[in-house]
């Protein structure tokens, strides 16, 4: 292994990227937010009036310029995430993160919210100074578990599907006009079924880093690749932002494992 | 307390806090919200993806705000096609919370059809439109779409 890997393998390391990165992910979800509500007035998301109501919701959270204070407070606490190690930033994350998901009836977009949730949760643990070293470290390895079990749950999920593993599921989605794909790119049936294929053997083959640090690493790349592929074309930039936030607790669990 | 009330909170956070990451998990493709316009009084026009493609710059890597928007747009249609398919939507019970988060479901996917309208469609002389939720995939062999949900011809 390279002395930087050996590096980041250790404690403080792991949690220090996954601190920034987690930062960057919750700024940047702030932002996309806030551009919609000082933009676009009709955006569809703040004063839809079946939102305000909040049905079915004990903690009513603000909307309008309430809620754009809300996400004011996750820029600055992602800032402060960024800048430093601290607990209280990435505590006040979790809670921004979840009014957003109670303001938005569940998730903004999909996994990546769940995701970004899950890191903040395990981070504000690790970054605890003052706890036992167990429960800072189970912090950390809870991310890298959620981790695994993402690409595993979800390989497995595509896999008992005839229609994944011979591409078209892969096309109905790609197809899907909300993601905006270019036409040319679900028109080779072979190749749609080659990536599909592939995509279902990457992500059932995510338990297989704990067999060895290289194809930990590996791994890793390849999952980022695979994350800035859908970012590419299905604009899916929320699930780079936030998985790649959680790649380096596999590494640290990993090493922490072998 | 609303008992109706700790349950869609609690939800909402276990959703969070235990994900089940299985995506792509039901053998359905996905909900397509589609529009229409009404030409006088009886014939519709020609069904047409309510969203458009967004275009794609490289910024948009990092930050997509409109992309993510239409993603909502999206889990919303999902969501009112689990409630279609759990019962009637827009009936709101007396003593059920269920209908209405039916009904909202129903509403929001309304205002997003609205929403999609292009804007050269003429908004004179009392225009009438129409929005419906169909599934393509099963339905190949025939050739024409499952429709999920179709609205009455709203003005």
């Amino acid at each position: 292994m390279t002395p930087t890997g050996e590096a980041l393998a250790s404690f403080p390391a792991a949690v220090a990227v996954v601190r920034v990165l987690a930062g960057l992910a919750s700024l940047v979800n702030a932002l996309e937010l806030l551009w919609l509500v000082l933009t676009d007035t009709r955006s569809g998301l703040q004063g839809r009036e079946a939102l305000k109501t909040q049905r079915g919701m004990v903690l009513r959270v603000p909307d309008g310029r309430g809620f754009a204070m809300i996400l004011l407070l996750q820029c600055v606490a992602a800032v402060a995430l960024i800048a430093r190690a601290d607990a209280i930033p990435a505590a006040l994350l979790l809670v921004t993160t979840y009014l957003t998901a109670v303001r938005f009836r569940g998730n903004v977009n999909g996994g990546s919210d769940a995701m970004l949730f899950t890191i903040l949760g395990g981070l504000t643990l690790a970054l605890l100074d003052d706890a036992p070293m167990f429960w800072r470290e189970a912090g950390l390895l809870y991310v890298a578990a959620q981790l695994v079990l993402s690409y595993l749950r979800a390989g497995i999920a595509k896999a008992r599907h005839r229609a994944w593993w011979t591409g078209d599921a892969l096309r109905e989605f790609l197809a899907l006009p909300a993601y905006g794909v270019p036409a040319g790119v679900w028109s080779s049936p072979p190749l749609l079924r080659a990536i599909s294929t592939a995509v279902i053997l990457f992500e059932c083959a995510s338990p297989l880093v704990f067999v060895h640090p290289n194809f930990c690493a590996l791994f890793i790349a390849a999952a980022f690749v695979f994350h800035a592929m859908t970012a590419l074309l299905f604009g899916l930039n929320r699930f780079l932002l936030a998985w790649t936030a959680a790649l380096p607790s596999l590494w640290y669990a990993v090493h922490r494992a072998l | 307390m609303n008992p109706v009330a700790l349950v869609g909170s609690r939800s909402t956070l276990a959703r969070l806090l235990f994900p089940s990451w299985a995506f792509f998990d039901a053998p359905t493709s996905p909900p397509l919200l589609e529009i229409r316009q009404h030409i006088g009084i009886v014939a519709g026009g020609t069904w047409q993806s309510a969203f458009t493609a967004p275009t794609r710059r490289w910024w948009h890597l990092l930050f997509n705000p409109m992309g993510n928007q239409v993603l909502w747009y999206q889990t919303q249609i999902e969501r009112f096609c689990a409630s279609v398919a759990n019962g009637v939507p827009g009936d709101i019970a007396d003593d059920g919370g269920d209908a209405a988060e039916q009904h909202d479901d129903a509403m929001i996917v309304r205002e997003i059809a609205e929403r999609c309208i292009p804007p050269l469609w003429p908004r004179h002389g009392s225009p009438s439109w129409q929005y419906r939720i169909v599934v393509a995939w099963h339905s190949a062999d025939s050739g024409s779409p499952i429709v999920v949900f179709e609205s009455d011809v709203l003005a």
